[in-house]
């Protein structure tokens, strides 16, 4: 008897956990769109993340308060990549296997992003990723991969351009991280430099826990290198400025959009006065120009809404609404929510009309960041998150 | 390339900064050890967590900046006391026991998780007293905050060492350390110099994070690197003596240094631990570190 009574408790208690699993997944229903985003909400991408994340709340609640897209509820599933390509992938396998999810946006991160992208296109699921690493985006490779943030190779070119045409520096040193970010941010800077028949003067690596590079400055500085490119995230790069102001290494600095990261911001005080990097044109100003209404009008609702928690990455904010909005044009032509009608439905977007810039996607040309949409402004020193443009950068 | 002394004093000055903060960890993982023969593994993120507060302390609450120090030193005496009272006094006395190496790896553990809920994860800048302007002399450009770390420590130690042997506390305390039978009976309260000990070690640690915060920035991942070096530190000039904290500490910062920016950045941690590894083939004790002769 009391074995049976033994066998009825273990049998409830299974039931009752199987009955709390199923109540706690919420499969993606019919009426379900299903928006996997997996970013950095914590370690070196936070900010990013975060500042994602009151983008996408907001939009979605926009959107669904509209009624949705073609009368479906739009679904989002955040996931904490903590900054860690491991976790990355985790977090993909959790969205796909056990949420089935519609698509997966997301990381902002690069060495995230490579870690997350086969998975998610074995799975036959569009990816649409912010993360800036050319290599990420490729038709044959990764089909169901794309992107409407800046890639690397712009990036570089534009910044290249810059430093070339103007003669701001005639010795350009190189300064990246060991990642995948920083090893793509020096190729694509040696490319921008090798089709100028130029080579860099110098070329420093440091390892994203280093929290001193004196060194790396003072081999630079030995190297006369007068105009640096740097690549990696904000906090590491904080931490290059401060060095470099102890040593006395007073160059023009030029860095990615990582650069423009709120640890940065916050994180590299006077000693970052002069570094400028790429960022969105839409959200800077000439220092004769007005504030962008638009972009204004954008940020003074999201602070709004989110008041002092706003993440001073909001030009990020942004992108994801643009993005974010770009997939709900896609989704609503699309024939079906099967993964290969959504990516021929993104393919097929032209001109999009978003808050930086026109996207268009071709199925050969899964990058929808146009050219004339960026450009190279101060980090600090902007007003209102309204970036300074350098002297003579559109 | 050529290298100039001047350069090369730059660079023995930040290693003697970023040692100075070492020999302090170390010290503080020492006087524990020396009290109750357990390694503090809590110690680096003990580190992490006061400075995360006195960040708070001083940019959100406009506390001033002694009053921060001594806030947080009293903060973290405090939790250094919990510690030892939750989890070191209730474990066996038996130094060969492992328990210890558990429960010290848990404190560490659950303090960090504790920052990362309390103080998010975001790197904080560490309020500095000084402009960030480097200060030239003699043409070796070095930043103030890396002088006042060598200045602060070699006050402190001295101030520590002089407490140490010349007062009755200090005395006290190394008797029990050095045989706490024998203390005991001399009517030392043993428990409580424990206690004391632990406290110190949290003081140290509130002192360390005001000293090592200027020169970085503070982040959750910073206790366990602090927390390593300093168990480096320590295991270099010998567990458990003074002398021994502080010679350990400033090798491997100046060591470090010097292989970063001679060797590259991605040794530089390779080569302090292969150091360290040398000098304990030939020392196992660490520099000075002495021999313990058990009498049967």
């Amino acid at each position: 008897m009391r074995s049976v009574q033994k066998m009825l408790r273990v049998g409830l208690g299974a039931a009752t956990v199987l009955a709390a699993a199923l109540v706690v997944v919420p499969a993606a229903g019919a009426e379900d769109f299903t928006i996997g985003v997996i970013n950095s909400m914590t370690g070196v991408g936070a900010d990013l993340g975060i500042a994602s994340q009151q983008s996408v709340d907001l939009a979605v609640e926009k959107i669904n308060g509209a009624g949705g897209i073609k009368g479906m509820h739009l679904n989002v599933i955040f996931r904490d990549d903590e900054s860690n390509p491991q976790k990355g992938v985790a977090a993909a396998h959790e969205l796909l296997q056990r949420y089935h999810v519609n698509m997966i946006m997301g990381t902002n991160l690069t060495n995230v992003a490579f870690a997350v992208a086969p998975i998610v296109n074995e799975a036959k699921v569009p990816f649409i990723t912010m993360a800036t690493g050319s290599a990420l985006v490729d038709t044959k490779k990764f089909p169901y991969t794309f992107r409407t943030n800046m890639p690397t190779d712009l990036e570089a070119k534009t910044l290249i351009g810059y430093v070339v045409d103007k003669a701001i520096g005639k010795k350009p040193g190189l300064l990246v991280d060991t990642t995948a970010l920083g090893q793509s941010g020096a190729q694509a800077i040696r490319n921008a430099l090798k089709t100028r028949n130029m080579e860099p003067a110098a070329y420093e690596a440091f390892d994203p826990s280093d929290t001193d590079l004196s060194a790396q400055g003072v081999r630079l500085q030995k190297a006369g290198v007068d105009v640096l490119l740097a690549w990696s995230n904000g906090a590491q790069l904080a931490h290059a400025a401060r060095s470099f102001q102890t040593i006395g290494f007073d160059v023009p600095v030029f860095g990615n959009f990582g650069t423009h990261q709120e640890a940065f911001i916050n994180l590299a005080g006077p000693a970052g006065a002069k570094w400028a990097a790429t960022i969105y044109r839409a959200t800077t100003r000439s220092d004769t120009e007005p504030a962008p209404a638009d972009i204004v009008a954008y940020y003074a609702k999201m602070k709004q809404r989110w008041g002092d928690k706003l993440s001073a990455s909001v030009e990020l904010s942004a992108m994801w609404d643009d993005m974010l909005h770009i997939v709900v044009d896609a989704v609503s032509r699309a024939k079906s929510q099967d993964g290969d009608a959504l990516k021929a439905a993104l393919e097929e977007t032209r001109n999009f009309k978003g808050m930086l810039a026109n996207f268009s996607f071709s199925p050969d040309n899964h990058d929808a960041f146009p050219p004339s949409a960026i450009t190279i402004a101060y980090v600090l020193g902007g007003t209102d998150n309204i970036r300074r443009r350098v002297p003579g950068m559109p | 390339m050529v290298t100039t002394v001047v350069e090369v004093a730059s660079f023995v000055i930040l290693g003697l900064a970023i040692g100075s903060v070492y020999a302090l960890m170390a010290l503080a993982i020492n006087v524990v050890f020396s009290a109750r023969r357990v390694i503090n593994f809590a110690q680096g993120d003990l580190t992490m967590f006061i400075g995360l507060l006195a960040v708070t302390f001083i940019s959100s609450w406009r506390v001033p900046y002694g009053l921060a120090l001594i806030g947080a030193a009293m903060v973290a005496a405090v939790i250094a006391l919990a510690i030892e009272r939750l989890a070191v006094r209730p474990l066996p006395a038996d130094e060969n026991s492992i328990t210890w190496i558990l429960s010290m790896v848990a404190v560490a553990i659950v303090i960090s998780n504790a920052s990362q809920l309390i103080f998010g994860t975001d790197p904080r800048e560490f309020p500095s007293l000084f402009s960030g302007r480097p200060i030239v002399v003699a043409g070796i450009r070095t930043a103030p905050d890396q002088l006042i770390a060598i200045a602060f420590t070699a006050i402190f130690m001295v101030g520590f060492h002089y407490v140490q042997n010349h007062t009755i506390h200090g005395k006290a305390m190394k008797a029990a350390a050095r045989d706490a039978d024998m203390a005991a009976m001399l009517g030392i309260g043993v428990k409580r110099y424990i206690a004391v000990a632990f406290a110190t070690s949290g003081a140290m640690a509130a002192v360390a994070s005001f000293l090592v915060g200027p020169m970085t920035f503070v982040t959750p991942d910073l206790g366990f690197s602090l927390g390593i070096k300093g168990f480096a530190a320590a295991a270099l000039g010998g567990l458990g003596t003074f002398g021994g904290a502080v010679a350990g500490g400033l090798i491997l910062g100046v060591a470090e240094t010097l292989s970063a920016a001679y060797l590259g950045s991605a040794v530089r941690d390779s080569v302090s631990l292969i150091i360290l590894c040398i000098i304990l083939v030939f020392r196992p004790t660490g520099l000075v570190g002495e021999v313990r002769v058990l009498k049967v």
